[in-house]
C-alpha cells in the first residue's frame, strides 16, 4: 500500500530526513511516534505529497508521490491535527461541500454524521461547535469519500478522555472496515493502543519500527514491585519478574506474610521509547 | 474541473454570506451609477457656476480609468478576504491536498477573481462611461486591470498574517492603481518613474491612445508576480 525506500528530504540544504525504508501494508494501522521536531509531520507530508523535493522513492497506492496529479487524493483522507472547517457553515453545509470536490461517490453525508453522533447537530453552525465535536466532525470529513488510506496528525489531540475514547473506536471501526491508516502521534498511550506497528523516529531517522508488544518485550524484562513493613515503616522491593526466586528478601516477606502490596509492573512503549531513543517524548 | 467548480461556488457564497464582501462585488457598480448621473449634473452646475464651457469634462477619462481600476481593486478585497480566513482556519491547506489540487485552489480563488474583474471591467465601462471609451481600449484596460488585481492579491496575501492586516494592506495596496494620475497629469519624464506600477501603463494605453504600452503593463505585472511568488508561495502554498 505505502512504500519508502532510501527517503532523504531538507527543507534547506541540510539534509532532516535520513535514509528512511519502511513498508505498510494494507489493513494495518501504522504509527510514527516521536517528539516534535522529530520529523513526523514532515514525513507524513512527504506521503500526501505535499513535500516533493525529496530523494529516494515514495509510493502510495501504487503511485510514486512526486509525479502523482490531483486524482492522487481521490483514494486518501486527511485528517490535519487541528480542525480544517468552514466556520460559518453548519455540519451538513461542510461535508456536503468538503464531499463535492471528489469524483468518485461520496458517502451519505447524514449516515456519516450518525457515526460519530452529529446528526442531531448537523445544522448548528461549526463555530458553535465544542473543540471534540470538531474533531468527529473533522475526522468523518476525512471520510467523505470513502478513501482506501487515511493519514491521521494527532488525532486525540487536546480531547477530554471522554472524546479521546470516541475518537480511538472511530479509527478502530474504519480498521475493521479495511482501511489503512497511519497515524502521527506522541501519545505512547494512543499508539499502543491503536497502531499494529510503530515507527520511532528522532532527528529524522528511523530508530525503531515493530509491533509495540515485540517492541516492549525486546527490551528488558518487566519488574515486581511490592512494599512490606519493617519496624513499623513502610518500604519498598523491586526485582525483575524471571528472577523472582534468587530475590531473598521477597521470599522470605511472603513466607513470612509480611506483603503489604505486590504487582508486576511492565515496561511502557514510552520506556521503550526512551531506552532505544535516549529521549522523552513531551 | 468539478472541484474547481466546487471550490469557486463556495467562494461565492462565502463572499454572500458577508455583507461587506457583498457590498465590495456591488461597489462598482454604484460608483459607476454615481459617475454616470451625478457627475454630468454637477459638471453642467460647475459650468453655469464659473461660466465656462467644460470644468469636469476633460477629466472625464481619468474617472473612466479610476472606474475601471477601482472595480479589481474591490474585487480584490473579497477574494483575499475569504482566502485570508481559509488560511487562518487551514481549509486552504486542505483543499490543496485534496482533489483540487494548489493550482486549482488558486485558480478558484485568484483566477476567477481575474476572470470576474475582467467581466467587470468590460460591463461597468461599456455602461458607464462618460468619456465615451472606445471598447477596444475598454477591452484591453479591462485584461490589464484583471493582470493588476492577481498583482494586488498575490502582495496582501504575501504580507497579511490575518484578516486585519489584510484590510490594512488592501487600503495600502491601493496606490498600485493610482499609477494612472500620474500618466494624466506628470507629462515629463519624471513621470516615468510611475512606471513601476502597472496601472501607469494603463494610464497611458487610454490617454495616448498607444497600444505598445501593453508591453511594459506586462513586464511590470510579471515583474511583481515573479517577485512576490515566494513569499505568497510559502505563506499559500506551504
Amino acid at each position: 500500500m505505502i512504500t519508502v525506500n532510501k527517503l532523504f528530504f531538507g527543507y534547506t540544504k541540510e539534509v532532516f530526513i535520513k535514509d528512511i525504508s519502511f513498508m505498510v501494508n494494507k489493513g494495518e494501522i501504522f504509527g510514527f511516534l516521536g517528539p516534535s521536531g522529530a520529523g513526523k509531520s514532515t514525513l507524513q507530508k512527504i506521503l500526501i505529497g505535499m513535500l516533493k523535493g525529496y530523494s529516494g522513492s515514495v509510493t502510495v497506492n501504487g503511485l510514486e508521490v512526486r509525479r502523482h496529479g490531483n486524482a492522487f487524493y481521490e483514494n486518501i483522507g486527511i485528517d490535519f491535527e487541528f480542525p480544517t472547517l468552514y466556520e460559518k457553515l453548519t455540519a451538513r453545509q461542510n461535508l456536503k461541500f468538503f464531499s463535492s470536490l471528489y469524483s468518485k461517490e461520496t458517502g451519505n453525508v447524514d449516515r456519516l454524521l450518525g457515526t460519530v453522533g452529529l446528526l442531531p447537530d448537523a445544522d448548528k453552525r461549526v463555530s458553535d461547535f465544542s473543540k471534540g465535536m470538531k474533531s468527529r466532525l473533522n475526522f468523518i470529513k476525512a471520510l467523505v469519500h470513502d478513501p482506501d488510506i487515511l493519514f491521521l496528525d494527532e488525532p486525540t489531540g487536546g480531547l477530554d478522555p471522554t472524546n479521546s475514547h470516541v475518537m480511538k473506536q472511530l479509527i478502530l471501526a474504519e480498521k475493521a472496515r479495511g482501511k489503512t491508516i497511519i497515524l502521527t502521534t506522541h501519545n505512547m498511550q494512543d499508539a499502543h493502543e491503536l497502531c499494529d506497528r510503530v515507527a520511532f523516529i528522532v532527528e529524522g531517522r528511523l530508530k525503531a519500527l515493530d509491533t509495540p508488544h515485540n517492541l516492549i518485550m525486546k527490551k528488558s524484562a518487566a519488574k515486581i514491585e511490592y512494599t512490606y513493613t519493617e519496624n513499623g515503616m513502610e518500604k519498598n522491593g523491586e526485582c525483575e519478574i524471571n528472577a523472582t526466586a534468587a530475590d531473598r528478601l521477597l521470599n522470605s516477606l511472603i513466607k513470612q506474610n509480611r506483603i503489604l502490596t505486590i504487582h508486576s509492573k511492565e515496561q511502557t512503549l514510552g520506556d521503550v521509547f526512551m531506552d532505544i531513543t535516549g529521549r522523552r517524548l513531551t | 474541473m468539478k472541484a474547481v467548480l466546487s471550490a469557486f461556488r463556495q467562494f461565492l457564497k462565502s463572499v454572500w454570506g458577508d455583507f461587506m464582501l457583498t457590498a465590495c462585488l456591488v461597489a462598482p457598480v454604484l460608483m459607476g451609477l454615481v459617475f454616470k448621473f451625478r457627475i454630468p449634473e454637477l459638471e453642467t452646475f460647475l459650468c453655469g457656476y464659473f461660466n465656462k464651457t467644460a470644468v469636469l469634462a476633460p477629466y472625464y477619462i481619468l474617472l473612466d480609468l479610476m472606474l475601471s481600476l477601482m472595480t479589481p481593486l474591490m474585487l480584490c478585497f473579497s477574494g483575499v478576504m475569504i482566502m485570508l480566513e481559509e488560511l487562518d482556519d487551514g481549509i486552504a491547506k486542505y483543499l490543496q491536498v485534496s482533489p483540487l489540487g494548489k493550482t486549482g485552489y488558486l485558480f478558484s480563488r485568484i483566477g476567477f477573481i481575474a476572470v470576474l474583474s475582467t467581466v467587470y471591467n468590460v460591463i461597468i465601462p461599456v455602461i458607464f462611461t462618460l468619456s465615451g471609451m472606445e471598447i477596444t481600449d475598454i477591452a484591453l484596460s479591462a485584461v490589464l486591470n484583471a493582470l493588476i488585481s492577481v498583482v494586488i492579491g498575490m502582495f496582501v496575501l504575501s504580507f497579511a498574517k490575518n484578516k486585519v492586516e489584510g484590510m490594512a494592506l488592501i487600503k495600502l495596496s491601493g496606490f498600485m492603481i493610482f499609477g494612472f494620475i500620474a500618466a494624466f497629469f506628470i507629462k515629463t519624464p519624471a513621470g516615468y518613474l510611475a512606471g513601476v506600477l502597472p496601472s501607469f501603463w494603463v494610464g497611458k494605453l487610454v490617454t495616448d491612445d498607444n497600444y505598445l504600452y501593453i508591453l511594459p503593463c506586462l513586464t511590470v505585472s510579471f515583474i511583481w508576480i515573479v517577485l512576490l511568488y515566494k513569499r505568497f508561495s510559502a505563506r499559500v502554498l506551504s
